[in-house]
């Protein structure tokens, strides 16, 4: 094999690619495809697909993987070929904010800011305060953009308007903002519409689609609460005239055990799943109808196994659990209030605590029964 | 939001008419279209139950 090319321990030395904005120390992002040079220095272009790696990645980070470290640096970005009169979006540096963005600007010419918010969306960023006036005059300064374009106006999305105060960024660094649609989708249509946002456009939905996209990291919460729930419950269940009976723990400790899981489902999944359907406006009293279905559930599904007072010592465990849960759910939502959900929970709370003890009383003394 | 409300009556927003230049801006930036035009000049609460005070009107 002396003199061939395809040697095996060398690997294809023809076959490596050039890359061509290669540099010592540094690895090059997948989406980026090219930097441009400008007045303000060299600018990445990146592309506007979004890739099967990116997708991957937003799988992780809605299971809560690596959802803390998710971020890309703050700076200019470009999509297409944009020029001094180009159109400056503004988003912050949480990668899938990023990713929808981007994903969104096929054959745009236009640059893109992003700020630094610590890896967080643009939302939860303009609430918690980082993604603020300071944050983009400052970015607006570093990246030099006055060299870049010759207007002075950003489009930043609307949301971002609980943190951002326009008249504070215009004073800091002579941009104007302008306030873009609420979601990235739309951002074309409010571009070729000539900077104007329809109302439906202004507006914050909670679809089923984007209720159910909250679900896992919900789910994910509960693992470890389930790694004490679960002994707690054999122990319980195991309470018998004979001081402990394993058996009992076993047995009964599995059905509670269901209920438990029963109780998830219903809250944390279910509960959100079906929000617009369930009665009642407070989330514990949704909480609590859909509890209510589960515990029939279980009632159906576990017919001779459980005395009267087992039954009814679940469904009540069922129900304020799930209430619980479901009212967990209101820190999630794009709609409810602050003070509201300190109204609520201040009712719920006693409510939900109450039942559980009393199921657990129930519960222990269905054993001496 | 109209098909997922949360609860009646407790929203802390205030909308003080007197103080209100008719900028419109909180028309704009409301997720909740909280705000309708009223004439010229003046905006009033259309639907302060819809308020989840984020805000980004204030
Ligand atoms: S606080 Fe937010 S939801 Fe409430 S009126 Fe102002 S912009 Fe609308």
């Amino acid at each position: 094999m002396a003199g061939s090319k395809t040697s095996v321990c060398c690997g294809v030395s023809s076959a490596v690619a050039h890359a061509p904005h290669e540099k010592p120390g540094y690895r090059l992002l997948d989406f980026v495809v090219n930097f441009m040079e400008t007045p303000a220095g060299s600018v990445p272009q990146v592309r506007t697909e979004v890739t099967r790696a990116d997708r991957r990645a937003t799988i992780g980070c809605r299971l809560g993987i690596g959802r803390d470290r998710y971020r890309i640096a703050p700076g200019i970005y470009a999509t297409g070929k944009p020029v001094a009169d180009s159109p400056v979006l503004v988003t912050a540096n949480y990668k899938l904010s990023f990713d929808v963005l981007r994903s969104h600007l096929a054959g745009i010419h236009a640059w893109i800011l992003v700020v630094e918010t610590n890896g967080i969306n643009v939302w939860c960023a303009a609430g918690k305060g980082s993604f603020s006036a300071d944050e983009v005059a400052k970015q607006v300064v570093a990246v030099g953009l006055d060299k870049l374009v010759t207007h002075r106006r950003l489009i930043l999305p609307q949301l971002a308007a609980t943190g951002v105060a326009a008249r504070q960024v215009k004073k800091q660094c002579g941009f104007e903002v302008v306030w873009g649609p609420v979601h990235a989708r739309d951002i074309i249509a409010f571009l070729d519409g000539g900077l104007q946002a329809s109302d439906a456009m202004r507006r914050v939905t909670f679809n089923l689609a984007e209720r159910m996209k909250l679900i896992p990291v919900e789910l994910t919460h509960l693992g470890k609460t389930t790694l004490i729930v679960l002994p707690a419950l054999l122990l319980l269940s195991g309470i018998s005239p004979g001081l402990f009976s394993i058996h009992a723990a076993l047995t009964r400790g599995m059905l509670a055990f269901l209920a438990y899981l029963l109780a998830i489902v219903a809250g944390t999944v279910l509960a959100p799943a079906l929000l617009p359907w369930l009665p009642g406006r407070a989330f514990s009293i949704k909480g609590v109808a859909i509890g209510m279905a589960a515990s029939a559930l279980l009632a159906i599904r576990t017919t001779g196994q459980l005395t009267k007072t087992e039954m009814l010592a679940l469904a009540l465990f069922i129900m304020a659990l799930s209430s619980y849960l479901a009212m967990n759910f209101t820190g999630s939502t794009p709609f409810t209030s602050p003070t509201g959900v300190e109204k609520e929970m201040r009712r719920a709370i006693p409510a939900q605590a109450a039942g559980g003890l009393i199921a657990a009383v129930l519960w222990v003394s269905a054993g001496f029964l | 939001m109209r098909d997922l409300r949360y609860l009646r009556g407790v929203t802390t927003l205030a909308y003080e008419n007197e103080r209100c230049i008719g900028c419109g801006n909180c028309i704009l930036v409301c997720p909740h279209s909280v705000f309708a035009r009223d004439g010229e000049r003046k905006v009033r609460l259309a639907d302060p139950d819809g308020c989840m005070e984020c805000g980004a009107c204030a």
